[in-house]
């Protein structure tokens, strides 16, 4: 009796190590990580409450906090006691290609997953829900898409918001002149010196360039008008990191640590900047962590 | 430093005062006491210094229009290259999707933002460089991803490199203008121009009004002719510098 239960403590105990193997074979991504020992992270500059940096211009944020959940995980996996961190700075239209061409082994910031993005790179289960929104100048009047016709709107380069906003644009025929520039600040800018009428973003960018800002009360900041999911982006063709990933995200799910997580970051005061977006988890946001998917379909979602 | 519209607008005001100024005096009689009879400038004075001005004019404003040409030629190849890498990305389908999107928002960039970078001469980066570099990351990452033969692959990076040599030389030649000291020294030859006329007609003052009017109204029709040439007056050189890219983007749909 004894000498059969090692037998299948030790057959268990094999196929544990296998499963374990194949999860490092089953990724290049972790067998690079391996053998040099050094992960390397992307991540966002002012990419407001998701990547910014801390004081001491360390990135900060709610995707870091998750993604250095995933790194232990992958410690764990690999069963390394550490591994370097590196962070790479990357901006809405460096991030796809980074994570393709190897510079970064996970992107930790706010990048939407979409059925283009798909062809190209993998998600993670779904780790925040935006909207899209537009934010203009109160006393401009300009509290409706169809209130743009013919106005002038800046957004970000390659960004998801953007695209939602031209798709909107040529389908509603609304004539709204969209320039695209390199970040979020330039963007602000160019509608608090109006030099446009409006600044498209998603929701954590609109509200956090407008509390910022000098005089928050003077811009009106639109209904969402879209649903984007936002998760961690790494190397497609890559299960064995996914798993890791998804693995990590499911458990902070459970153990409710997402939720402390979202106060942190959404509704109390952020390190640093000292401001908080006192924004109220969405209801799409609570479905997707009673039901995680890494689906792009705003539908899958109840948006 | 180059000219704007109120230095443009100064230097007419002054030519025109300037031959105010001297019909006034003409007519006087103080001139003429300066100058008793014998004691005058030769006319073929005012001929060498008329014909400086010319050459001057001439060459520059040969100068100009050779910039103006050259601005439209290079603008009008980025447009033929985006419509090309537009095509391409239109023809492969969704594996493109990235590249077109990321062409798209350069060419949105390129005539709104940066058409006002032209405009106000500024000396900071290009606003819409981060995006072609971006066209180029995304070309870069479509040729090691999709499946398409080698020659299409190199049909297209050559597209998109063409395109941003053409982006660079189209730039250059769009914040090409005639400098300040340029029309200042055409300024200053036509006032001396107008003294000169002044000083060989003494005592003729029907004769120095008429050819000092006829001098000046001379220099501001050429002065508004090279304003013109310069993009200064009538359509800019940051309109003729998008004006095809505009059309690009006119044919995209969503």
């Amino acid at each position: 009796m004894g000498y059969a239960l090692l037998r299948i403590a030790g057959v268990l105990g094999l196929m544990l190590s296998s499963c374990i193997t194949a999860g490092a074979q089953d990724s290049p991504t972790l067998g690079k990580i391996k053998q040099s020992g050094t992960i390397v992270i992307g991540h966002r500059d002012i990419g407001i409450p998701f990547s910014y940096y801390d004081g001491a211009h360390q990135p900060i944020g709610y995707s870091i906090d998750i993604c250095l959940k995933i790194v232990d995980g992958i410690k764990q996996e690999l069963g390394v006691k550490s591994l370097d961190v590196r962070f790479k700075e990357v901006n809405a239209s460096t991030r796809i290609p980074f994570v393709v061409n190897g510079t970064i082994d996970m992107e930790c910031g706010s990048t939407s997953n979409s059925v283009a993005r798909d062809r190209q790179v993998a998600f993670s289960l779904t780790t925040f829900i935006a909207s899209p929104r537009f934010v203009t100048k109160k006393d401009a009047g300009l509290t409706t898409l169809e209130s743009l016709r013919g106005k002038t709107m800046s957004a970000v380069a390659g960004t998801a918001t953007l695209r939602t906003f031209s798709q909107l644009n040529s389908r509603s025929n609304i004539g709204l002149t969209i320039e695209p520039v390199k970040d979020h600040a330039t963007a602000f800018e160019m509608l608090d010196t109006g030099e446009v009428d409006s600044y498209g973003a998603v929701d954590t960018s609109a509200f956090s360039m407008v509390a910022k800002s000098k005089h928050p009360d003077r811009y009106f900041v639109s209904q969402p008008l879209a649903v984007d999911a936002f998760g961690i982006m790494f190397r497609k063709n890559d299960p064995g990191l996914k798993a890791i990933a998804d693995r990590t995200i499911r458990a902070m799910f459970k153990s409710g640590e997402i939720e402390r997580l979202y106060v942190k970051w959404f509704e109390s005061p952020l390190p640093r900047l000292g401001f908080s977006l006192s924004m109220p988890m969405s209801k799409a946001l609570k479905h997707a962590i009673a039901s995680p998917s890494d689906s792009p379909n705003p539908a899958d979602y109840g948006g | 430093m180059t000219l704007n519209s109120w230095y443009f607008a100064a230097q007419l005001a002054v030519i025109a005062c300037s031959a105010a100024v001297w019909c006034r005096v003409a007519h006087g009689k103080r001139l003429g006491e300066h100058f008793p009879d014998g004691d005058v400038i030769p006319p073929p004075l005012v001929g060498t210094i008329v014909i400086f001005l010319a050459f001057f004019v001439g060459f520059g404003g040969a100068d100009m229009r050779e910039q103006n040409r050259a601005l439209r030629h290079f603008a009008q190849e980025e447009a033929n290259q985006a419509r090309s890498v537009l095509k391409f990305a239109e023809g492969v389908g969704p594996s493109a999707d990235q590249l077109r999107e990321a062409l798209i928002e350069y060419l949105q960039s390129a005539t709104t933002v940066e058409r006002r970078w032209i405009e106000g001469n500024s000396n900071d980066n290009a606003p819409a460089q981060p995006m072609v570099d971006a066209l180029v990351l995304s070309a870069s990452i479509f040729t090691v991803q999709a499946q398409s033969p080698d020659v299409i692959k190199s049909l297209l990076i050559n597209s998109v490199e063409r395109l941003r040599q053409a982006r660079v030389s189209r730039l250059g030649a769009s914040r090409q203008f005639a400098s300040l000291p340029e029309w200042l020294a055409i300024t200053v030859l036509a006032l001396i121009a107008q003294a000169m006329i002044a000083f060989v007609l003494v005592g003729k003052p029907r004769a120095t009004t008429v050819t000092v009017t006829a001098f000046t109204f001379a220099v501001l029709s050429v002065y508004v002719y090279l304003a013109w040439v310069d993009g200064l007056i009538g359509t800019s050189k940051a309109a003729v510098s998008v004006a095809p890219l505009q059309d690009v983007l006119r044919t995209v749909t969503y």
